[in-house]
């Protein structure tokens, strides 16, 4: 509530200072049902965000930019009434435009994974894993500084407090912790750690361009900071018994290497790596279990309106049972003409007894600002998999959006 | 009698213009229209609705543009959609190279992310955000990809046969060129023998230039898109940080 305080006073100040502002926002309703129980999707979002934007001095070099978004959500499908109503703040930040620099504060989210399926490089923001098929970057609070060159850019970024990301409920639990998920969870002991020197983040992205083919780009991550899901679990005991969980959030650091060529004739080729030790571990020999390399290879392929991509996934954990794991995600989108636009994306897991998804979309832009949506996602495969896990979780998700 | 002198003068004044007129080549006329002086940097806000089965859609963009092809520049454009408020704040940096290639990024201010966009050859064939316009109908043809042919000379307005040499979409087109501003009030785009799509254009003067007011493209399938253009600022020193990834951000 005070951050969403802070957001208006903030916006007040702003508008009543420069006297200019851009009001927008959307109005969502939405509703989901699970394919097999004709149960409903919970949280089923209703939801207000209202924003203000604006700029100071001249359109084609402003001194300052700002934006704040406030998100009023209703869910009608909580259990506790507490929770049915719930307001957060979205993006809110203002930069200020200095030279060849971009100074920014406030909640902002950073983008430096350039794949679409898989995200190695984008560790800053938090993430919502309500739905953990299709995660969501929360805003996080952070000051950042853009370098602008002529053809390379600086982006460094520092992240005072430390936010969780927002977890799947028990039906999205993987197997492996299904067990532990029985158990009573003690939140109470979860690391969250309030602000400290250590869980204070930092760190920034490198991007070159050339004028190789069609445009060539080259880029660099580093990011050390306190992991905003999970790492591990961690069991209390009772008289030598488990008697309940608790999550533990380890300081992770990232190392990571990114390109994207257009060598021409609608093609589109993209790789992005990144290594990642966890808990202070030495990086060029850490312990198990304590560092990993997440990659993905890709292309995208455009003919008139439709569009393929297809990326290859590798993500290797030292000492895990299994080490190596191979996925492939597969996205075909289609613009049928100036109102249908459909999808189609699908993962598919190689390693193990594998697994696969597939995620069928379509939206129809009704009037101007307002559209309808249509998802769904299916899951397949062995209990023991993720997605096989998921298999009664089959869900379709309708929604109508109008912005203003 | 010094009445009858002037007006004979007059008259052979008038038919030595015809005759010049008349004289002008395809080629020439087509020199004349690709070759019409052009602002240096231009800013432009265009309102664009499309309209099938009695539906409209409406989308409003800001460009700034600069560079000019013909004299061998980089054309390099920013399109920054203002309307409707689904697709606000989002928008296209374009640089088409002399060799014809074509760089572009897409900035999807949702995601907060620059995407560079893969381009290809059959991409200017492809429908300008779902309107009746090709991107290359947008972007405007190159001289040197046809033939051209005078078909007619009637009140000043030339009828010219565009024949391509290359794959463009088209069949041919046919031009209606206004030999007072030399530039072309209507097109026909051909396919499989008929008319296809019929461009209708408007013109203000502004400065030196004749810019677009108003271009309705009407398709034989009954969808028309209309294009209408304001707020325009010509000769603008528009520098290179204008056409980068940050402006295009801001």
């Amino acid at each position: 509530m005070k951050k969403v305080a802070l957001a208006a006073a903030l916006a007040a100040i702003l508008c009543a200072a420069i006297g200019a502002a851009d009001f927008c926002g959307y109005v969502e309703t939405q509703a989901g049902w699970y394919w097999g129980s004709s149960e409903f999707v919970s949280p089923m979002y209703q939801v207000v965000e209202g924003g203000v934007s604006g700029k100071v001095g001249d359109a084609e070099a402003p001194k300052v930019q700002y934006l704040a978004n406030v998100d009023l959500e209703y869910d009608p499908t909580s259990g506790a009434v507490a929770n049915v109503a719930s307001v957060k703040l979205g993006e809110a930040w203002i930069k200020i435009f200095k030279g060849p620099l971009d100074l920014s504060f406030g909640n902002q989210i950073v983008a430096w994974s350039i794949s679409d399926g898989y995200w190695p490089s984008d560790v800053v923001n938090a993430w919502d894993y309500t739905l953990p098929v299709d995660p969501q970057k929360i805003p996080v609070p952070l000051g950042r500084i853009v370098l602008n060159g002529s053809n390379y850019s600086i982006d460094l970024v520092a992240q005072p407090f430390w936010t969780e990301s927002i977890l799947p409920d028990s039906r999205w639990m993987p197997p492996s912790e299904s067990a532990v998920a029985s158990l009573p969870h003690n939140s109470s002991l979860d690391a969250k750690p309030d602000f400290s020197w250590d869980s204070v983040g930092y760190g920034g992205h490198v991007k070159a361009s050339f004028e190789l083919l069609q445009g060539l780009d080259l880029g660099a991550t580093f990011y050390r900071g306190r992991s905003s899901s999970p790492t591990g679990l961690a069991l209390t005991y009772s008289s030598g018994y488990p008697s309940g969980y608790y999550y533990v959030f380890d300081r992770s650091t990232l190392v990571g290497a990114d390109l994207t060529l257009s060598p021409g004739a609608g093609l589109l080729l993209k790789s992005e790596w990144g290594y990642t030790t966890l808990d202070d571990t030495d990086i060029l020999s850490p312990e198990d279990g304590k560092a990993s390399v997440e990659g993905v290879s890709g292309f995208e392929y455009t003919i008139g309106t439709a569009q393929i991509e297809g990326e290859y996934v590798l993500d290797w954990t030292k000492g895990a049972a299994e080490a190596f794991t191979h996925e492939a995600i597969g996205i075909f989108t289609w613009s049928i003409d100036d109102r249908t636009d459909v999808k189609l994306a699908s993962d598919c897991e190689f390693s193990g007894k594998g697994g696969y998804m597939l995620c069928p979309q379509g939206s129809y832009t009704i009037a101007d600002g307002l559209k309808a949506s249509l998802e769904a996602y299916f899951f397949f495969g062995d209990k023991a998999t993720t997605y096989g896990s998921y298999s009664s979780n089959d869900l379709a998700t309708l929604s109508l959006k109008y912005s203003f | 009698m010094t009445r009858i002198l002037v007006s004979l003068a007059l008259v052979a004044l008038a038919a030595q213009a015809v005759a010049a007129q008349s004289a002008l080549s395809a080629d020439q006329v087509m020199d004349k229209v690709f070759n019409a002086p052009k602002s240096k940097g231009t800013i432009e806000t265009l309102s664009m609705v499309v309209t099938k089965n009695g539906q409209s859609l409406t989308r409003s963009i800001t460009n700034w543009s600069s560079g000019d092809h013909v004299k061998g520049e980089v054309e390099k454009t920013i399109s920054k959609f203002t309307a409707p408020a689904d697709v606000k704040g989002s928008g296209f940096l374009t640089l088409k190279k002399v060799d014809g290639s074509t760089e572009s990024m897409l900035w999807l201010p949702a995601l907060g992310r620059v995407r560079r966009l893969g381009s290809g050859s059959s991409d200017q064939d492809q429908s300008f955000f779902g309107s009746d316009f090709t991107n290359r109908d947008i972007n405007g043809f190159n001289q040197g990809d046809f033939t051209y042919k005078i078909l007619a000379l009637e009140g000043g307005l030339y009828t010219v046969e565009a024949s391509p040499l290359k794959s463009v979409g088209y069949e041919k087109l046919v031009y209606y060129i206004d030999s007072s501003t030399w530039r072309y009030v209507k097109i026909e785009y051909f396919r499989a023998g008929k008319v296809a799509k019929t461009q209708t254009d408007e013109y203000e003067k502004i400065g030196d230039y004749y810019m677009p007011k108003r271009i309705v493209m009407a398709s034989a399938s009954k969808s028309t898109t209309e294009l209408s253009f304001a707020d325009y600022k010509i000769d603008q020193d528009l520098g290179n940080e204008i056409f980068t990834e940050r402006f295009l951000k801001q």
